[in-house]
């Protein structure tokens, strides 16, 4: 994956890089760098386009949302409306809108073949997870099972592994340890005041 | 050496030609009566302009253009000149340069028919004459022709001794004088350099022009006719051509001696390119099937290449990485390689954000000091497109507060600062970015944070003044009022997308709507403001409380919520690619009020952290104190 980068840095637009790409995508790595190169060069080059990677790369940007987004501006215009693609559209939506039980239906009930969901579940049960983690500080556990998708048992392997506290119908997540402490800062530098006290008369 | 008296015969009698014209239109205010003469002089005159036009053109699809090939097709064009002018009877001319004696000197076969000269007149009365008809009004295409020819002698002279001020006062002063005369008076490209042949041979000098130079001049020719007119597909053709050898010249001079030009002139060359590159794939969506059969017949055939996005990603790349920055220090070294690939650089950023791959122009973004004194702060354009670009990028990828502090910081920089040395048009495309960018502002600051502490006063006064009525509008959640802002003050996209070209009946591209997919991405956003605006006011606050202010039910409230948390998981997504090791105070600001609202759900009820900003009296009244000290220590 490196060297690819480091190639592309040298010259991002010669067509010799396609193959290389799109070997990337086929092992499921996923860079966002290498992404939009490739996706670029599909535009430059249309008679090289590749409609599964296209496929790959967006599902595999689907956790994030963000970078699923910046990879979609790039895809050609005569692409974007394609049918495979519209699946991956709306599970983007979905994750954007956090409408997760609405969510978990549709990656149950897959229409698409191609999209594999033993990659991508787990993925996306994590990107909710921290989600979560960072939105509450006790939660109901019908609650957290309906927005993960997972039955009691897997809840209760969650649960022993981060060390939460649970209740009989709520988890409590331990307190965010980011919380801003309060800090009396008058932001004065020393060095400072000394170079105003010498230049008094 | 015969050649070269050839060659001095010929550019003479180019020359006397001219004067032929001057002579006659002067000889018009004498009330001469040669009214069918005239008229067919100035037929002549046109029909002159236009072969000119005509061989120019030949002449500048061919793509090496030694001087020596140049001479040979002046040669060829005068032949056919002469051809042409049989009907000018006019062949003596007073030429006020040369003397008589040298001129019989040379031209033997000119003592024909000259009405205009009487043999018994003495040589005194003649030059009574002579200086009667230099006083005489002189036409516009006289006046232009002699600026340009002491632009264009001015322009040798610099360009040969790398005299910098020189330059400098040429760009700034002389061409915006020279961009007030028409353009059809703008002489092409074969004059410009006989000027310069004429002139050094009548000092004795030696004659070698700069092969930059013809290209250099036809730069800011095409420059001239893409502001003025609407150009043709001639035109994106003709300049696409005049840049790739231009930039290919400078790549691999053939002297290898490298000129110094002045920076303004440079980064104009690179925002040119761009701008042209975007203009041509603009015309081309435009082109119709089949009303417009001809071109893009062409188009796919013979003009592949023209303002191929390929080829133009390709040529910004090689510029920069053939300039050594290092150079750009010592202020002598500023050659024109390193100065174009510096210029080249900020030219990615901003091409790469019309094409929509803002992670790299982000990227490309890192390499320059956005926020000091840095080497493209010397040119203001320069500055205003990299921050909107740059700024721009920021809004796209959801990072509101930055997007902030770039509009603020630019903005406050150019009420600050101004600028003499514009031509008319890109004063008017400042102005327009100015505007652009406090639209840009209004959205970031909706969705960003309105407590932003670094802007200063007078540019939250600006966009008080131009954006409430919409920035209330937009937090009461209403779509249009964004779009409104967005789409005037979008950069216009291209379409690198190349498939249209391999179809033979052209389907109209379908271009991918950028304010639709904009609409998409912050309508979410947007729906969650009026929960912000209700989380703003409470400190503890029960689920069921909010669902009946915003009028939603618990279960999307929940899911509102979410989408204002994920924006902490996006923006560390970020940070992590940030890696600065310096954790300044700023930075730290801009995490947090990026993050939103701090807040935690706990069972049922939402509890709220709010963001105090603690105003820094101490040392903003230590900064104040060392300042004025250092005032006062200069003046003393």
């Amino acid at each position: 994956m490196q060297e690819i980068l480091e190639k592309l840095e040298i010259s991002r637009y010669e067509p010799e890089f396609i193959p290389e790409l799109e070997k990337v995508f086929m092992d499921n790595l996923y860079n966002i760098d290498a992404a939009t190169c490739l996706l670029k060069l599909y535009q430059l080059n249309p008679e090289k386009e590749n409609i599964e990677i296209v496929h790959k790369i967006l599902s595999l940007a689907l956790p994030n949302t963000a970078e699923f987004w910046l990879c979609f501006m790039l895809v050609s215009a005569e692409i974007k409306t394609h049918q495979s693609l519209q699946v991956l559209i709306q599970i983007n939506r979905l994750l954007e809108h956090c409408q997760f039980t609405d969510l978990w239906e549709l990656m149950n009930n897959l229409p698409d073949t191609k999209i594999s969901p033993e990659i991508l579940n787990p993925k996306i049960r994590d990107y909710i997870k921290s989600l979560l983690l960072i939105t509450y500080q006790s939660i109901n556990k019908s609650d957290i099972k309906q927005f993960l998708s997972i039955n009691d048992d897997e809840l209760n392997k969650l649960i022993e592994e981060n060390n939460w506290g649970s209740d009989q119908e709520t988890i409590i997540f331990p307190k965010p340890t980011t919380k801003p402490q309060v800090k009396i800062d008058i932001g004065i530098d020393i060095s400072r005041i000394s170079t105003v006290f010498s230049k008094m008369d | 050496m015969n050649q070269e008296n050839q060659n001095q015969n010929q550019n003479q009698n180019q020359n006397q030609n001219q004067n032929q014209n001057q002579n006659q239109n002067q000889n018009q205010n004498q009330k001469n009566p040669r009214n069918s003469r005239n008229s067919r002089n100035q037929r002549n005159q046109r029909n002159q302009n236009q072969n000119q036009r005509n061989q120019n053109q030949n002449q500048n699809q061919n793509q090496n253009q030694n001087q020596n090939q140049n001479q040979n097709q002046f040669q060829n064009q005068n032949q056919n000149q002469n051809q042409n002018q049989n009907q000018n009877q006019f062949q003596n001319v007073r030429n006020p340069r040369n003397s008589r004696n040298s001129r019989n000197r040379r031209n033997p076969n000119q003592n024909q028919r000259n009405p205009n000269r009487s043999p018994n007149k003495s040589p005194n009365q003649r030059n009574q004459n002579q200086n009667q008809n230099q006083n005489k009004p002189k036409t516009q295409k006289e006046i232009a022709q002699k600026e340009f020819r002491n632009f264009t002698f001015e322009l040798h002279n610099g360009l040969r001794n790398n005299d910098i001020p020189k330059l400098n006062d040429l760009y700034n002063i002389k061409v915006v004088e020279l961009s007030k005369i028409q353009v059809s008076l703008w002489p092409n490209t074969q004059e410009i350099l006989q000027f310069i042949h004429n002139i050094s041979q009548n000092k004795k000098q030696p004659q070698e022009t700069h092969e930059l130079l013809p290209l250099l001049y036809q730069e800011l020719y095409y420059r001239y006719i893409f502001s003025k007119e609407k150009p043709s597909l001639e035109y994106y053709v003709k300049s696409y051509l005049n840049y790739e050898e231009l930039f290919e010249k400078v790549k691999q001079p053939q002297n290898k001696r490298s000129i110094n030009l002045p920076i303004n002139w440079c980064w104009d060359i690179i925002d040119e390119f761009i701008y042209q590159f975007q203009s041509f794939s603009i015309f081309t969506n435009q082109l119709k099937y089949p009303r417009d059969k001809n071109e893009i017949n062409e188009l796919t055939t013979k003009y592949k290449d023209i303002w191929n996005p390929r080829n133009v990603l390709k040529r910004l790349q090689n510029l920069s990485q053939i300039s050594k920055f290092d150079e750009l220090q010592n202020p002598e070294k500023f050659k024109i390689e390193n100065l174009l690939g510096y210029f080249s650089m900020i030219g990615q950023i901003l091409i790469n954000t019309q094409i929509g791959d803002y992670n790299l122009a982000l990227q490309y973004a890192k390499n320059f000091n956005l926020f000091e004194r840095d080497f493209y702060t010397r040119v203001l354009r320069c500055s205003m497109s990299l921050h909107y670009n740059v700024g721009f990028c920021y809004l796209m990828t959801n990072q509101f507060v930055n997007g902030i502090k770039h509009f603020a910081s630019i903005l406050s920089y150019f009420s600050r600062v101004k600028q003499n040395d514009l031509l008319e048009f890109q004063q008017e495309a400042i102005m327009k970015k100015v505007d652009q960018m406090y639209s840009l502002l209004a959205i970031c600051w909706v969705f960003g944070s309105d407590k932003f502490s670094k802007i200063p006063d007078i540019i939250l006064e600006n966009l008080e003044s131009k954006h409430s009525s919409q920035i209330t509008r937009i937090k009461n959640g209403e779509e249009e009022a964004l779009i409104e802002l967005f789409s005037l003050s979008t950069p216009k996209t291209i379409n690198i997308s190349q498939a249209q070209f391999l179809k033979e009946n052209m389907i109209k591209r379908k271009l991918s709507n950028q304010i639709e997919l904009f609409k998409n991405k912050m309508r979410p956003h947007l729906e969650a403001l009026k929960l912000k605006r209700n989380l703003e006011m409470y400190q503890n606050v029960e689920i069921s409380k909010l669902a009946k202010n915003t009028n939603k039910n618990e279960k999307k409230i929940i899911e509102e919520l979410l989408l204002l948390k994920s924006r902490i998981l996006e923006i560390n997504l970020y940070k992590n690619k940030n890696e600065k090791n310096e954790k300044n105070e700023e930075e730290e600001e801009i995490n947090k009020l990026d993050q939103g609202i701090q807040f935690l759900i706990e069972k049922q009820t939402v509890k709220i952290e709010e963001i105090k900003n603690q105003k820094k009296i101490g040392a903003y009244f230590i900064y104040q104190i060392s300042n004025l000290s250092d005032l006062k220590l200069n003046q003393i």
